[in-house]
């Protein structure tokens, strides 16, 4: 048998090169980090719990000094939780300690915060004064518009609603959202975050 | 203080003038509405300017307990004390609740004269306070103890009574949630959709603004129910303290105007596009009319509200609300879209309607004055959206003309 008379049997074709489809487009999320500061409580804690998707991590404890008059626990380093206000954007929450003793979480837990969220119990007769140690603290943020103010328990002293704390901030030229706000409630706590980062935003585009 | 209530000959003769304070206002306005009532006899609130006799707090509000002990109201006039059973509250006269106006007369005898202190004052050994129940009447076989209460009462404490109800009907009535379907991402397209041409009409292009006389894409605010609202608030404020409230009498609804506590119901549900189209079409001036009531006649009001009413709005909210669905993305007569406008301050959005982008603008019609045109290049948003907006504010009375 002659083999090399034999005409050799074609090579297959060759397979064309198989092209990866390309995947979706990802949108890569965008994490913030946003504060809620305010005095002993005010709902900080509840704030952080209603807007988080996700169970809270909280260093609560029980006080040892007068705040055990107004709750039995209280916030002692922050709380976290984490909110997604939609497919892009994600906001990590971090409730700070209320009480001034703890002041020195206020100024560790700023570092690059995209804002903060000032809550204010409008039944404590001293509320405006009140802001006095966040507004300081938070001066240089207020100072980039990225505060925005919930008052809370507005249904119990209803008298002079909102304007008080809006007079306040104007005077000392803050143009920042000032809300009513029941902190058990996700749609309020949301609502305030989310004008928070509208003024941001578009103080970025300008 | 014996000393702080020994007041003087003159107060004597006529109501004591009373301050309340660090209560709800509900109980502010059952007691305003109570001294009111009965000015010639107990108490009557202190105007501006005059020297209180008294103040009267809500020992149950929070607040007021730490208040009283730091000395908040030591060194003013008498407190008088609200509070469910029997509490310790230095330097304060109490009056248990439910309030009786036989222990407010008590509790003002008291003030007048130390030294007629009621022998059924309830007072622990250890509290300062001062307990002033209402007098005690005599032991009757009677079981039912509202037929008890009622038979002992006199004719004021029952014209209280009624008030207590009257003004809870309205105020506990829970306001109607703004509809978030506009924005939120887990309503259905569809409905989303309904929900933003109901509060910004249809689409409408820049350029049709440009003619400020346009009947398709103008209005006059005016002539809608948001004009009328607008006019009766108008007549409550000029009127001062004389008028209590307002009720709009139109073809389709009922609404009723409650300044006192911050409230405006309808008699008719405003959930249906049908009937939003109907109740915030033009009406002219002879199809509504304007009732109003004064001190005398708000009980006429109040009845009509707890007969009538179906919804419940916070009076911002339903201006706002009613401002939307009246322009549905039109702009009024005359505005002129160059004209650069800036909000005085942020609208509440946890109690109002929210429309597609308002956040954004208002974030930025507050950073800057900007005229609706440039409002609309800037963020990218439709001008219906902005336009709607504008109408909300417009309403509120948060815009401002300012050069750009």
């Amino acid at each position: 048998m002659n083999r090399s008379a034999e005409s050799p049997e074609p090579l297959p074709e060759p397979l064309p090169e198989r092209v990866p489809e390309p995947l979706p487009e990802r949108v890569p999320e965008r994490v913030m980090k946003v504060l809620v500061a305010g005095p002993v409580g005010v709902g900080k804690t509840t704030a952080v719990k209603s807007a988080s998707d996700v169970p809270i991590l909280t260093t609560e404890t029980t006080p040892t000094d007068d705040t055990l008059l107004l709750k039995p626990s209280t916030t002692v380093a922050l709380d976290f939780g984490v909110a997604r206000l939609d497919d892009v954007r994600v906001v990590h929450l971090y409730g700070t300690p209320g009480q001034k003793r703890f002041d020195f979480m206020w100024e560790i837990l700023r570092d690059g915060s995209a804002g903060v969220v000032i809550l204010v119990d409008a039944s404590d007769p001293d509320a405006i004064e009140g802001l006095g140690p966040y507004l300081e603290t938070y001066a240089a943020l207020l100072e980039q518009r990225r505060v925005a103010l919930g008052v809370t328990r507005l249904e119990v002293d209803a008298k002079d609603g909102l304007a008080p704390f809006r007079s306040h901030l104007g005077r000392i030229g803050a143009s920042v959202p000032v809300f009513e706000v029941d902190p058990r409630s996700r749609a309020d706590v949301l609502v305030l975050i989310r004008a928070l980062l509208a003024t941001t935003d578009v103080d970025l585009m300008s | 203080m014996n000393a702080r209530a020994n007041l003087t000959a003159e107060r004597d003769v006529g109501p004591l003038k009373v301050v309340l304070s660090a209560m709800s206002e509900r109980t502010r306005a059952m007691l305003e509405y109570h001294f009111d009532r009965d000015a010639d006899e107990v108490f009557a609130v202190a105007e501006v300017g005059d020297a209180p006799d008294a103040i009267i707090v809500d020992y149950d509000h929070p607040g007021t307990r730490a208040a009283i002990e730091s000395g908040k109201w030591a060194s003013g006039p008498p407190l008088i004390a609200l509070a469910h059973g029997e509490v310790e509250a230095a330097s304060a006269v109490l009056v248990s609740k439910p309030i009786e106006p036989a222990a407010l007369a008590a509790a003002a005898a008291w003030l007048r004269d130390p030294g007629s202190r009621p022998t059924e004052t309830r007072e622990e050994p250890s509290s300062t306070a001062r307990a002033v129940p209402a007098p005690v009447a005599e032991p009757t076989p009677a079981t039912d103890p509202v037929a008890e209460r009622s038979r002992r009462l006199p004719l004021a404490a029952r014209d209280l009574d009624d008030v207590a109800p009257t003004a809870t009907a309205a105020s506990r009535r829970r306001p109607v949630e703004p509809d978030a379907s506009a924005l939120d991402d887990g309503s259905s397209d569809l409905r989303r959709r309904a929900r933003v041409e109901a509060l910004c009409g249809p689409a409408r292009a820049l350029a049709a603004f440009d003619d400020p006389n346009d009947p398709a894409h103008r209005h006059d605010p005016a002539r809608h129910l948001d004009g009328h609202l607008a006019r009766a608030l108008d007549a409550l404020q000029a009127k001062g303290s004389e008028l209590r409230g307002v009720t709009l009498v139109m073809p389709d609804i009922e609404v009723y105007v409650l300044p006192w506590l911050d409230r405006v119901c309808t008699s008719e549900p405003l959930n249906w596009s049908a009937a939003v189209e109907r109740v915030f079409r033009e009406h002219d001036d002879d199809e509504v009319d304007l009732v109003t009531y004064d001190i005398r006649t708000v009980n006429t009001l109040v009845g009509r509200v707890n007969a009538n009413a179906c919804q419940s709005y916070p009076l911002g909210a339903f201006r706002w609300l009613a401002a939307l669905f009246s322009a549905r993305g039109r702009l009024p007569f005359g505005v002129d879209v160059r004209r650069p406008v800036q909000l005085r301050h942020w609208p509440a959005f946890t109690r109002l309607e929210m429309t597609p982008g308002c956040l954004a603008i208002a974030a930025e019609w507050t950073r800057a004055p900007r005229t609706i045109g440039s409002m609309v290049e800037h963020l990218g948003c439709e001008p219906r959206h902005v336009t709607a907006f504008h109408a909300g504010a417009r309403a509120a009375g948060l815009l401002e003309s300012r050069p750009e």
